[in-house]
């Protein structure tokens, strides 16, 4: 009997050290390649930050194969519409463009659809668009090895080629605050004051946001009829827009002081959060005039 | 066997709050929400309110006590104003200071105002009420006449009788939806309401100019605000909407939480080790 006692005890003190090595061996291997990932984000910060002055280019719209197919995945992409004010709608006056700091890591990566920068922040981040698989990155890095971090990934309704009304960034909100763990810092309104500039560098030009609305909501079932701000992408029609505009004003956790009207555009980040099943802690920034305009480079 | 009980229940807690901090979702809850029934006493020409229930052996406490003392009200409770025995209307107003998951007006006159505003307000018929005080959702019946003085987000307007919708109900706040029913579901459904516009009359139905409001839009989610008043009471009110329409599967949105898998192995290796002692020291014991 007591040797019954003696096998199991010391089958359990195996098991433990199982489960303990298979932990450790976790989160090593997360460690490893959190810190890769970690270089090479920081590489590709430092090419931007080492990048050269603002010049102005006069022509040079080098339109390859890859652009064009780019441009084709990014029209079928979206429920962009035709009306979408991007950047290449340039007036009979061109304005001056210079070259994009971020031009190498488009380059590195076809499926980097911009980069996403908030000052004071950790969010410094190449935000993932892949029209044909929108979770590809949620646990792959920017080289596409395995990552528990994830990408952040800008949804595939999302277009910034055409310019839809509203892109939605999601990313994971790791306790590390890595990515969007950061986020729900946006709950404390003067924290949103000192944080309200955020800054998304497209292929074509740098889009200058301003947080509009910070609200809790979650992922609803396909047919409850209540309002889904992970559903707006397009508004085409103004009822559609303040329909958007109304709900978010009115589950912001406080007032922004930002106004929206009838086309302008935003941006909703997202992640999760366990207040409710499914939760997600919301930001939504309206965008702003004085981005600037990129030279092709592609 | 005591030292064999011990390392059991030791074992025990610890996977108990491994996996709870495993599953990210242990939290802090409120505690459990009190219910305070008030109801006006002719005498005394005053509300009085006991918890509980409401003992009709016993005439009750003060409002006073409502808002000061050890059984004060707090957020996330619930408030029950009762019909006076002899059909006397309440005179003077209830004001309580707490956010309220629930409120009901039963069969009386009351003014209420909830500083922190309430979840789920119900005016039965045959009632009067003045509220104020932001209403998440709001529920107004047959018979009943109501005024919301600040936003409400849901309201209901409820009939007992098809084509018979006979209350008044009036809104000084916004109202982002509103649905008016019948024993036979909902009949009509309009959308966001500028404030100060809602006027629904007993005998005309809807007196707001169709300017101020709109006949299409979608239904709004639970207000957040109340949720990062009381997580408990909000997680309840929020799946409530979210049950509202049917079960099924959830909308197809990338899940962005954190991975739990190191967190999920330390809690096993640690039940595991706290087995492995605790039969150890069983087999120790019985030796001796």
């Amino acid at each position: 009997m007591n040797n019954d006692k003696n096998k199991i005890s010391v089958r359990l003190g195996i098991l433990s050290l199982l489960f303990l090595a298979a932990a450790i061996a976790s989160v090593i291997f997360q460690y490893s390649i959190g810190e890769h990932s970690k270089d090479v984000l920081n590489n590709m910060q430092q090419a931007v930050a080492q990048s050269s002055e603002p010049v102005s280019v006069s022509d040079g719209a080098v339109s390859d194969g890859d652009a064009a197919e780019q441009t084709a995945d990014a029209t079928g992409g979206a429920d962009a519409g035709g009306d979408a004010d991007n950047a290449e709608d340039a007036g009979p006056e061109p304005m001056p463009q210079a070259p994009n700091p971020y031009q190498d890591s488009f380059l590195a990566n076809a499926d980097m659809g911009a980069w996403l920068k908030i000052d004071g922040t950790v969010i410094d981040y190449p935000v993932m668009w892949t029209p044909r698989d929108e979770t590809y990155y949620l646990y792959r890095n920017f080289e596409g090895r395995e990552d528990q971090n994830g990408c952040l990934l800008l949804d595939t309704d999302s277009c910034t080629n055409p310019l839809t009304t509203n892109l939605i960034i999601h990313g994971h909100n790791m306790r590390s605050g890595a990515m969007f763990g950061s986020l729900t810092k946006y709950q404390d309104a003067s924290y949103c004051r000192e944080h309200s500039q955020i800054t998304l560098y497209t292929e074509t030009c740098e889009r200058r946001y301003e947080v509009i609305a910070v609200f809790r909501s979650q992922v609803y079932k396909k047919t409850d009829q209540v309002f889904k701000f992970y559903k707006f992408f397009q508004a085409d029609t103004e009822e559609a827009f303040d329909d958007f505009y109304q709900n978010i004003k009115a589950l912001s956790l406080y007032d922004t002081g930002v106004t929206a009207s009838f086309g302008d555009h935003f941006i909703t980040l997202s992640t999760c959060t366990y207040h409710v099943q499914n939760g997600r802690f919301v930001v939504v920034a309206k965008e702003v005039e004085g981005g600037e305009q990129y030279a092709p480079f592609r | 066997m005591k030292c064999f009980k011990k390392v059991v229940s030791l074992a025990a807690a610890a996977a108990i709050v491994l996996s709870g901090s495993a599953f990210a979702t242990l939290r802090a809850d409120a505690a459990t929400p009190t219910t305070y029934y008030i109801k006006y006493d002719e005498d005394k020409s005053e509300w009085r309110m006991q918890i509980g229930n409401w003992d009709k052996e016993y005439e009750g406490t003060q409002l006073y006590y409502l808002n000061e003392g050890n059984d004060k009200v707090k957020d996330g409770d619930v408030v029950v104003i009762l019909e006076n025995d002899e059909g006397v209307q309440g005179h003077g107003d209830i004001s309580i200071n707490a956010h309220l998951s629930n409120l009901t007006v039963s069969r009386t006159s009351a003014v209420v105002a909830a500083t922190g505003g309430i979840d789920n307000c119900y005016v039965l018929g045959e009632s009067t009420a003045a509220i104020s005080g932001n209403v998440t959702n709001g529920y107004v019946y047959d018979d009943a006449k109501c005024t919301f003085n600040n936003n409400v987000t849901n309201l209901s307007l409820i009939a007992s009788q098809e084509n018979d919708v006979d209350l008044d109900c009036s809104v000084k706040g916004t109202v982002a939806y509103c649905s008016v029913s019948n024993p036979g579901g909902i009949v009509k459904q309009y959308y966001s309401f500028a404030a100060n516009t809602f006027y629904y009359d007993h005998a005309s139905g809807l007196m707001t100019d169709p300017s101020n409001y709109s006949t299409s839009g979608s239904v709004p989610a639970a207000s957040t605000a109340t949720q990062t008043t009381t997580q408990t009471t909000t997680t309840a009110s929020s799946q409530q909407s979210a049950g509202n329409a049917s079960s099924g599967a959830y909308d197809d949105v990338p899940k962005t939480g954190d991975s739990n898998l190191a967190i999920y192995l330390f809690a096993l290796s640690a039940i595991s080790f706290a087995g492995c002692l605790a039969f150890r020291r069983k087999a120790a014991s019985d030796n001796n």
